[in-house]
Order: structure tokens, then sequence, then C-alpha cells
């Protein structure tokens, strides 16, 4: 057996006992560190500890393939959403085994009940990895393409999981219409709520669900690109706001300092160690603020707002700035 | 120094809050006043002179303002600041310029600054492109827009000239080198160069932010060349095939690269070159050419700037 299967098992044993020891983490962290000659490079240092690990920035995603596993033409790539021009970050995995059963493992622990009926408002491109959660929760019925699709509506009966992202949710919400979802429903709100142009009352757009879709149960979900596990909240009542995010046992998280890097108790921006990202990258440093709470069942984190508002000083900006001229 | 600006010259800049270190703000404000006094204010134009000129200016760095209104105020038109909340003070020291009145609005409040540019004949905006552009559609005064640059040195093997030119507003200025290119870099004798530059002018704030870019810039550089860093500073070493224009605080890259390679990797951005330091290879037509060492305050022909002759744009208000 080689060492990515023999990983590989240990990490399915955790997702099916929920019980993910340290020691599988440093394991992970030395096999893609002897495996991938990228990887090597950026981790010269032997990690005692999960916070030893060096998180790796998300934006090297658009830069580098790091992975420990070389490329196939089967791997399935999942890519971030991007603007013209600019690049997309690609994670690449040789498939999907720790994703799925990871994904739909930690969705019945946080959601139960989860309805059999997917009806999709997420503007997600073919290659999206929400685009494939989602389809792993049921069949999916997708309204969204570039805006609300006719008959989002008329396909929001109960029972069904209404999978949608804040900015859609307030998009349909500004067609013509009404639910009568009940508690057997779930609304899925995932993304954030700042975008390029416009930013979302959260309290205001929750507060709105009774009045819309009836009273279904309403969940949070945390979710990127360059990560193979997910962060849900528990279900709440419609009108409620869901509250923090509860990762899986075999995604760790931690907050560090922003301008050191360094490990620290309470807010600072979130750093994921994902046993599931095995061909790829262990660990991940995001642009998210949050605060995390240890726990052995999950760490809980609360979001607390994007690094990237903060503005760049100075009139030297950075090339995604620029116009670049052909 | 010019005697409109001695009045400056006594105020210490590092009261005015600009997020570098107060040798930084100290050295910055020297070089900005000398840089200032070369202009030819005698300097035939054609045209005729506008009789107020309003100067807008949002996320630059704390001097820019300072040479336009210095030659304005000095061929006798009344100039009008607008500076960003953030640079209250060094403003107000601009506004110690006879000549120079200084007002504030916030950011995007049309009304405030459409009652502003009704006064003026002409605009200088200097900002992010959309920030011109905005300006430009909302008002019928002409605008001379000046937008975000950036500057390049070959390896001339000074070292100190080039970590001085990098530490000047902590490498965030549009005349801060944004590459060091060339073959054969010597970063031993770079690192050196930078650390000494820190201990003479520490580094200022650094957002959490750049903070996070810093640490994306170094695991690639890592991962495709070399990284060193030093407390209050970071140098990389890249390929230049990764030739991405950065204004990191205090934070050099290094691409090597033969001249057919170099002028082919900044081709996409040769109109964005506005500075030059040293033998770069390739043509960058907003250019100003100098020696390392010399970037923040280029010597010779003052008359362009980013490749626009601002005052003749004023005198004859060409948008």
């Amino acid at each position: 057996m080689s060492a990515r299967d023999a990983l590989r098992a240990r990490v399915l044993q955790a997702i099916e006992t929920r019980v993910a020891p340290e020691a599988l983490f440093l394991d992970a962290y030395r096999y893609q560190q002897a495996a991938s000659p990228l990887l090597a490079r950026l981790w010269t240092a032997e990690a005692r500890g999960i916070e030893d690990i060096p998180a790796v920035p998300v934006a090297l995603f658009k830069d580098l393939d790091l992975g420990p596993v070389p490329p196939l033409p089967g791997d399935v790539l999942f890519r971030t959403s991007g603007t013209t021009g600019s690049a997309r970050g690609v994670h690449r995995s040789r498939d999907t085994l720790l994703y799925d059963l990871g994904a739909v493992a930690h969705y019945r622990e946080m959601v139960r009940a989860g309805p059999a009926r997917v009806v999709s408002i997420c503007p997600v491109d073919a290659d999206s990895s929400l685009g494939h959660m989602v389809a792993l929760f049921g069949p999916v019925e997708a309204y969204f393409d570039g805006a609300v699709s006719a008959g989002a509506w008329a396909a929001l009966q109960a029972p069904c999981l209404l999978a949608t992202t804040a900015f859609a949710l307030d998009a349909l919400f500004a067609t013509e219409g009404a639910a009568t979802l009940d508690a057997r429903s779930v609304v899925m709100v995932t993304g954030g709520f700042k975008g390029r142009h416009a930013r979302l009352d959260a309290p205001a757009l929750y507060e709105a669900i009774p009045a819309r879709l009836g009273s279904p149960r309403v969940v949070g979900e945390y979710g990127m690109t360059e990560l193979s596990s997910q962060s849900w909240t528990a279900p709440v009542a419609a009108g409620e706001l869901p509250g923090a995010f509860v990762a899986p046992p075999w995604m760790r998280v931690y907050a560090a300092d922003p301008h050191t890097g360094r490990a620290v108790e309470g807010e600072g921006v979130l750093r994921f160690v994902d046993l599931c990202n095995l061909d790829s990258v262990l660990a991940i440093e995001t642009q998210d603020l949050g605060r995390v709470e240890r726990r052995d069942e999950g760490d809980r984190v609360t979001l607390l707002g994007r690094l990237e508002g903060a503005e760049l000083r100075g009139c030297s900006l950075r090339a995604e700035r620029l116009r670049v001229q052909a | 120094m010019s005697p409109a600006l001695e009045p400056l010259a006594t105020l210490d800049p590092a009261a005015f809050d600009t997020g570098l270190s107060p040798e930084n703000a100290r050295a910055c404000w020297s070089t900005a006043l000398a840089c200032a006094s070369m202009a030819d204010l005698s300097r035939p134009l054609p045209g005729s002179p506008p009789g107020a000129v309003a100067i807008i200016a949002s996320a630059n760095v704390f001097t820019a303002p300072l040479e336009w209104a210095y030659q304005l105020a000095g061929r006798g038109v009344k100039v009008y600041l607008k500076a960003s909340s953030a640079q209250r003070a060094s403003a107000a020291a601009i506004g110690r310029i006879e000549g120079v009145e200084v007002g504030h609005w916030r950011g995007g409040d049309v009304a405030a600054e459409k009652a502003a540019l009704a006064r003026v004949d002409a605009a200088i905006v200097l900002g992010a492109e959309a920030t011109i552009d905005a300006i430009r559609a909302r008002s019928a005064t002409p605008v001379v827009g000046l937008g975000p640059m950036f500057g390049v040195a070959a390896w001339t093997g000074d070292a100190h000239a080039h970590a001085r030119d990098a530490a000047l507003y902590d490498g965030r200025g549009c005349m801060s080198p944004a590459a060091i290119l060339g073959r054969a870099v010597d970063l031993d004798a770079l690192a050196g160069a930078m650390a000494e530059a820190e201990r003479r002018w520490p580094r200022g704030r650094v957002s959490a932010e750049e903070a996070s870019e810093i640490r994306r810039l170094a695991s690639l550089a890592r991962a495709t060349g070399t990284w060193r860093e030093g407390p209050g500073w970071g140098l990389a070493r890249l390929p230049l095939s990764r030739l991405e224009p950065r204004g990191l605080p205090r934070v050099l890259c290094v691409y090597e690269g033969d001249d057919d390679e170099v002028a082919a990797a900044l081709g996409p951005w040769r109109t964005q070159v506005g500075t030059v330091a040293g033998p770069v290879p390739g043509n960058y037509p907003r250019a100003r050419r100098c020696n390392p060492g010399q970037m923040q305050a280029p010597p010779g022909d003052r008359r362009l700037h980013d490749g626009i002759d601002v005052m003749e744009a004023l005198w004859t208000r060409s948008s």
C-alpha cells in the first residue's frame, strides 16, 4: 500500500468515527512534505503540533500546483470564480472520495434530516466545488443562470434544500414570489455578504426569510475551493441569524495574527488544516478574519470579515489593479 | 531650496501620521522638497495660465501633491488642494505654500467635488484609474490624471542605491522599484543593504492585507526561487515569468534574465513604467530615466511626469 493510500484509509476512518488524532495531521504533513518538491521547499521545518504546519496562503493556488500527486489527465479540478482577466485558483486532486464522504458526513451531522431534493440558486460554473458539493446532497434543480431563473419560486416546494449564496438569495427576494416551506426544508446560505460593488445587510436578509419562504430551518455553510471540507452552522428557525460555524473534526481551524503570521488566541486570520486535502495542500491561510474556539468535536468559527477590505496604501498598486496593456 | 518651500522644510513630517517611520518620513519629505525645487518655474508654456487649479489626491504617497502645488502657486495660479482624510496633516503642510488652499471632502461626495471643480479652470487628479475616470465623467472641468505607475531598475551592483530606492516611502511610491532586473544579481549584497536601510530608515506600519500579501510572495519565492528576510524587510528572487509589479512595503523583487527576456517580460506593462533606473532594456514611453539611488527624485528634465507635461496640459486645458 502506498503512503497516500495508507493515509487515505486513516482519513476515511477519521470521517467515519469523527475522531482525528493530531498524529494523523502530522503524518499527512510529512507525507506531503516528502511527496511534493514544491511543498518541500516551503515546508522545511519539523512540525510538532498542528499549528506548526506552515499554512500556504490561499492566493498561491492561483500561482502554483503544489500537490503531492503528479498531474494526470483524469484529475479533478475545482476552480475559483474569477473576474475577467484575473487568474483563477485551481484545486487539483486525484479523485473526490475524501471530499464527497467528508462533505456528506458533516452535512448530515450538522443539518440532520436533510431533504432529498435540492433546489440550487447558486451562481456556479461547471468546475465549481460549490456546485459539486450541492450535488452530493440530492438531485439538483438549478435556477440560476446569470440571474434567478424563471420557475425558481415554483420549484420551492416542501420538503427541499434551497442551496443559495447570500447574494443569490437577495436576488431571489428581489423577484416576485413566495414559498411556504416547512421545517422539513432547509435553506443553506453560503458566501459572503460583501461583494465587489455592494454589501448586503445580513440580519435583514435572514429576517426576510419567514415572509418569503415560510418556516424552513436555516443553516450557514462556509467553504472554499481550496478546501475539501466545509463548516456548517447549527440549523436555526427561519428569521434567526445562524451562529458560529462548526468545522468537522478532520479539519482543524486556528487564528493567526495577520501581521506576524503567528497563531493567536482570539481574533485573527483563519487557517484551516484539512485532512481531506490529502492530494493538495494540508494547511491553508485564508483572507478571512475570525475567532476560533477549539473543540474536539469540531472547532467553532465566528467569521468577522475579510482582509480584502484593507486598502493598499501608496500610488504603486498591485498588478491586478493596473490596466495591462496587450 | 526654493524660498517658497523653506517654511515647509522647517516642519517635522514625523507628526503627519504618514504610516512611515519618523526617519523615513523625514527622508521622503526632504527628498520631495528637493525634487520640487528642481522645477523650472520660468519655463515658457503655450496657452494661457489657468486662474485656479484643483489638486485632488487619494491613496497616494503623502508628498504626491507637493510638486504640483509648488509649481502652480509659483506661477501665480490659485491652488485648491483636496487630499485624503488620512493625509490632512501633510496637506495642511503643503497648504503653507502661499496661494495654496486646503479643503477636505469625503471621497465620493459628488456635490462637494462638483462645487470644488466649479471654482477652478482645471484639475489634477492623482489616484486610481477608476477615480480619475469617474471624476472626468462627472465634470466638464479639464482633468489631468496621474494614475498608478511603477518603477523598475537594472541591477548595477550598487546594492545600497537599490535599497535606498526601495526604502523611501517603504516602497509604496509610484517611483519605487517594483523590480530589480538583470543577471548575476548579488542577493547577499542586496540583503545586507536592505538590512542597513532598515536600520537607517525603519519600516513603518504594514497593513494586515499587505502582511498577508508578503506571506504569499514569500511562499511563491521559496517555492520557485529564493526568499531572504530580516526584521522589517524582504527580498525575493523569482523567475522572470512571474514578473508582477508589486508595491509591498520594503520588499524588493529580483528577476533575472537576458535583455530580450527582460524587455519581453515588461512588455505588457510598458506604459505603466514611470521610472527606470539604470540600463533596463526596452522602450517605456512614459518613463523618466535615472540612476539607481535617484528614483524618488530623478534629476534632469522635470517637464514630464508619467510621460505627461502636466503644466503644459493645464495651460492648454487638455484633458
